[in-house]
C-alpha cells in the first residue's frame, strides 16, 4: 500500500472541564488551603521523614536512634509502652517499654535532644507517659519545654487533662490523631472526630481568655492512612478546608492559624504516595520506599497534582460537606 | 455543595497564586527555582489551575485491568505447575516466555476454559508452530505478540529475512483474522532510554509500517507492549497520549480502534542491589499503567498481593479533568505527533531504523539521562544516592538483571536495554570480588 500522508493531522484541544466544582478555585498557601498550606509545597518545603522507634528495649532504641542520626535523620516518632500505668487496652500493645525514669535515661543516653524533633505516641495513658518522660528528662538536666517534643493525642483519650499539661509545660505541639480509631470509620466521621477534639481544646483555651492565634498553630493532625488511595487524598484536602472554616469561627488575626499541618502514619508502603499527593508535612514511614517516592517518581514537582480530577474534586466536596454536618452534630450535642 | 466554605473564603486566580509565590520568593528567580524542564522538552509548572485548563479527549475504553504473571518455559512440566499455582492465587493472565518451540499439550494441561488470558513472548518465528498454537487455543483469549519489526529493532536482524518474515505474518493473518497475532513492542524503546514522547512517536511509526503492509483493518487486533518508568504522571499521560494519537492516525485509514495495551515495569531504572527498591518502583509503575488505561499489567518485580490493591479496579476515570495530567497529556501528544510526521515524511520507521536515525535519537536521550544519573540530578535510591541510608544484604541482589551479552553480526544497530545503574554496579561487583 502507498504510504499515507499524515502532514495535515492536528490535535483538537478543549478548554472547558466536563465537571466543575466551586471549591476548585481555592489554591495553596491561602486560606482555606484546599491545595496545601504553602504556595509551592514540596518544591520548597520537602516532606519530613520521621523514623519510627519502637523496639521494646530502650537500650536497643538508643543505639538505633544514634545510627539514624549519623545517617542524617532528625525526626523521630517514639511508640512508648508504659505497661505499668493503667493501660487503656488490655491487650499487649508493643512499643518501647518505659516504666521508670531509668528507662527514660537509657533511651536518651548521650543523644543531643535539642537537635532532634520527637513525636511521642502511646496506647497507654498519655498524661502519665508524658509526666514520666518529663521526670526522666529533668534527671538529664533538661525538660519538655526546652525541647522539640510533639505529643500525639488520640481522639478517644482524655483530652482536656493532657491539653492542660501541654499548655502548662509549653510543649511544642500537639498532634490530634486517629491512629487508634480509624477502623470501620468513614472518612467524614473520622474528620468530624478529629475536628471536634481540636475544637474542644481550642474552646477550652479561648474560654480562659487566650487568643486563638496563641493555640491554633500548635495543633496539627496525625492521620493513619487507609488503603483507599484517592479517598485519602480527598480527605486531606477536606481536612484543611474544614480546619480553616472552624478556626474562622474564632476570628484569628494571623493567616497561619488557618493552616492545618498534617502528619501521616504509614503502615503499608503503598500509602506513601497518597500522603504525598495529599500535601502532608511529614510521614512516619518506611525509609527506603519513602525515598524512592520522593526522589524518583517526580510527584513533588507540582503542587496538589490530582487537583481538577472530576472524581477527586467530587469526593473532596462530599467528604467536606458530610464531615461538617457530623461536626456540627457533635458540637450541638 | 461546599457553600459553607465558599461563604467564608475567596477563590483565587492562577495569576494571584503566581503573584503570591513571587512575593514569597523574595527576589529569587521563579523560573530557575520552581520550573522543572524534562528531557521531553516539557516544562512542569509549580502549579496547574483551572484558569489554564486544557485537554484533549481520549478515546475511553471500559477497562478492568488484568494482572499478568510471566512464566518462562524451559521445562514444560515446571512451567505448567507454575502457571497453575499462579491461577490458584488469583492470577487471570499469564505470559509464557520461550526461546524455542515447546510441547503445547503439556504447558496448557488443566489451564484451558478457565477464563485466563494467555500472552506469549516467543523468541523465534515458526509458522508451523504458531498455527498449531493458534489452533490449540482457538477458544481462549490469546495474544501471540509476534513483532518482526520489534525483533529487528531489538536484535538487529530479521528472524530470517525481510520477505520471509513478512510472508509468515501475512499467512498467519490470512488464516486467523480475528486473533491477536501481532504486537508492537514499544517496551524496547523505553528500556533503551527513549523518553515518553519518543516512545509514543516510535510506537505509532512502528505500527504504521504494519498498516502500510497489511492495511489498518488489523488495528483492533494488535497488542501494544509498553514499559512503564517511574515518572508517575508522565507515564499515565504517555498511555493516554498514545490512545489519542492511535485513533488520530487511524482516521487517515477511515477507521478507528481501541488500542490493546500491555504494560510492564521498565528495566531502565531497576537496580541490581536492594530488591525492595525495585519492588516499590514497580508498584508505582503499575499504578501509573493502570491509571493511564492499560488493559493488562505485568507484575514483574512486584508481588501477587497487588491483586488485592483496590487501586487496580476501574480507576482510569479518576484521571479525567486532572489539570496536570490533562496538560502533560496534551503536550506529549503534540510533540509525539511532530516526531511521527517527521519519520513518515522521511520514508517511515523501517527506513529510519536501517539508517540508524531512531537508534541515534534514543542514544541521545539515554546519554542525557546517564549524565543526569552521574551528576545525581536523576536519582536511583541506593545506587547513586542515599547508599548510606539503605542497608544492603549480600543476598539482596537481583541476578536476573545481569545481562548476558553475545556479540554477533547484525544487519542494523540493535536497540538494547540499558540500565542506568549498570556501569556503576558492575564496577562495585568487580571491587567486591
Amino acid at each position: 500500500m502507498k504510504r499515507k500522508d499524515f502532514s495535515d493531522l492536528k490535535i483538537e484541544t478543549q478548554n472547558e472541564k466536563d465537571v466543575y466544582f466551586e471549591h476548585e478555585e481555592f489554591i495553596a498557601g491561602t486560606a482555606p488551603f484546599l491545595r496545601g498550606i504553602y504556595p509551592t509545597m514540596y518544591l520548597e518545603k520537602p516532606l519530613e521523614t520521621k523514623i519510627l522507634v519502637e523496639f521494646s528495649s530502650p537500650q536497643k532504641c538508643n543505639t538505633f536512634i544514634k545510627e539514624h542520626i549519623t545517617k542524617g535523620y532528625k525526626y523521630f516518632t517514639f511508640h512508648i509502652n508504659s505497661n505499668n500505668t493503667n493501660p487503656i487496652d488490655e491487650k499487649e500493645t508493643g512499643g518501647i517499654l518505659i516504666s521508670n525514669t531509668e528507662d527514660v535515661k537509657t533511651l536518651f543516653n548521650e543523644i543531643k535532644l535539642q537537635n532532634l524533633e520527637i513525636t511521642i505516641y502511646t496506647e497507654n495513658n498519655t498524661l502519665n507517659v508524658i509526666k514520666l518522660l518529663n521526670l526522666g528528662l529533668r534527671e538529664l538536666q533538661t525538660s519538655l519545654e526546652n525541647l522539640n517534643f510533639n505529643i500525639q493525642l488520640n481522639t478517644s483519650a482524655n483530652i482536656i487533662d493532657v491539653f492542660e499539661y501541654f499548655i502548662q509545660h509549653n510543649i511544642k505541639s500537639i498532634e490530634i490523631s486517629n491512629t487508634r480509631s480509624i477502623e470501620n470509620k468513614t472518612p467524614e466521621a473520622d474528620l468530624a472526630d478529629l475536628l471536634f477534639t481540636s475544637y474542644v481544646c481550642i474552646q477550652h483555651h479561648v474560654s480562659k481568655g487566650n487568643t486563638i492565634d496563641s493555640i491554633a498553630n500548635k495543633i496539627s493532625f496525625n492521620l493513619k492512612l487507609g488503603n483507599k488511595h484517592f479517598i485519602e487524598i480527598a480527605k486531606a484536602r477536606s481536612a484543611r478546608m474544614l480546619w480553616a472554616k472552624i478556626i474562622h469561627l474564632f476570628n484569628p488575626k494571623k493567616q497561619a492559624s488557618y493552616a492545618l499541618k498534617l502528619h501521616a502514619t504509614i503502615e503499608n508502603a503503598t500509602t506513601i504516595l497518597p500522603a504525598i499527593f495529599g500535601g502532608y508535612q511529614s510521614a512516619t514511614s518506611f525509609e527506603t520506599e519513602q525515598l524512592v517516592a520522593l526522589e524518583e517518581t517526580g510527584i513533588t514537582k507540582t503542587v496538589d497534582p490530582w487537583a481538577g480530577s472530576n472524581y477527586m474534586e467530587q469526593k473532596t466536596a462530599e467528604i467536606t460537606s458530610k464531615a461538617w454536618l457530623l461536626f456540627e452534630g457533635l458540637k450541638n450535642k | 455543595m461546599c457553600d459553607f466554605i465558599m461563604n467564608d473564603f475567596e477563590p483565587s486566580s492562577a495569576a494571584a497564586w503566581k503573584q503570591k509565590i513571587q512575593f514569597e520568593l523574595q527576589g529569587a528567580d521563579y523560573n530557575k527555582t520552581l520550573l522543572t524542564k524534562t528531557n521531553e522538552g516539557i516544562t512542569i509548572k509549580p502549579f496547574y489551575h483551572l484558569d489554564d485548563f486544557e485537554k484533549i479527549t481520549i478515546p475511553s475504553a471500559e477497562i478492568n485491568p488484568k494482572i499478568c504473571k510471566k512464566v518462562v518455559i524451559s521445562n514444560e512440566k515446571q512451567a505448567n505447575l507454575e502457571a497453575i499455582k499462579a491461577f490458584r492465587n488469583g492470577v487471570n493472565s499469564l505470559k509464557f516466555v520461550a526461546d524455542t518451540i515447546f510441547n503445547i499439550d503439556e504447558v496448557f494441561r488443566n489451564l484451558l476454559n478457565k477464563n485466563i488470558e494467555f500472552h506469549f513472548q516467543l523468541n523465534f518465528l515458526s509458522e508451523e508452530f504458531l498455527l498449531k498454537l493458534i489452533e490449540f487455543l482457538s477458544n481462549e483469549m490469546s495474544y501471540l505478540n509476534i513483532d518482526i519489526i520489534g525483533n529487528l529493532a531489538k536484535t538487529g536482524n530479521w528472524y530470517k529475512n525481510l520477505n520471509t518474515d513478512f510472508k509468515t505474518i501475512e499467512n498467519l493473518l490470512q488464516k486467523n483474522n480475528s486473533k491477536f497475532i501481532l504486537s508492537v513492542n514499544a517496551n524496547i524503546y523505553q528500556n533503551a532510554g527513549a523518553n515518553t514522547v519518543q516512545q509514543v512517536a516510535y510506537a505509532l511509526a512502528h505500527v504504521n509500517e504494519y498498516f502500510t503492509k497489511f492495511d489498518a483493518n488489523i488495528a483492533s487486533k494488535i497488542q501494544f507492549n509498553f514499559a512503564t518508568g517511574s515518572n508517575y504522571f508522565f507515564e499515565i499521560s504517555k498511555i493516554r497520549a498514545f490512545r489519542y494519537l492511535y485513533n488520530l492516525i487511524l482516521s487517515k485509514y477511515n477507521t478507528s480502534a481501541n488500542a490493546q495495551i500491555y504494560s510492564e515495569p521498565s528495566l531502565r531504572n531497576k537496580t541490581l542491589f536492594h530488591k525492595i527498591t525495585n519492588t516499590f518502583r514497580s508498584n508505582t509503575e503499575i499504578e501509573s499503567a493502570v491509571l493511564g488505561g492499560s488493559n493488562t499489567i505485568s507484575n514483574e518485580f512486584s508481588s501477587e498481593e497487588l491483586l488485592q490493591n483496590n487501586l487496580l479496579k476501574n480507576t482510569q476515570h479518576i484521571v479525567k479533568g486532572t489539570y496536570y495530567i490533562e496538560a502533560i497529556t496534551k503536550q506529549i501528544t503534540e510533540k509525539a505527533l511532530t516526531i511521527f510526521k517527521e519519520i513518515e515524511k522521511s520514508g517511515g520507521f523501517l527506513s529510519q531504523l536501517k539508517e540508524g536515525t531512531i537508534q541515534r535519537k534514543i542514544k541521545e536521550n539515554a546519554q542525557k539521562e546517564q549524565t543526569q544519573f552521574e551528576s545525581r540530578t536523576l536519582v536511583l535510591v541506593g545506587a547513586n544516592k542515599f547508599q548510606n541510608k539503605i542497608t544492603s544484604l549480600k543476598e539482596d541482589v537481583d541476578k536476573n538483571l545481569l545481562q548476558k551479552k553475545k556479540a554477533r553480526k547484525t544487519l542494523i544497530i540493535p536497540i538494547t536495554t540499558k540500565r542506568l545503574s549498570e556501569k556503576l554496579e558492575l564496577k562495585k561487583l568487580k571491587n567486591e570480588a
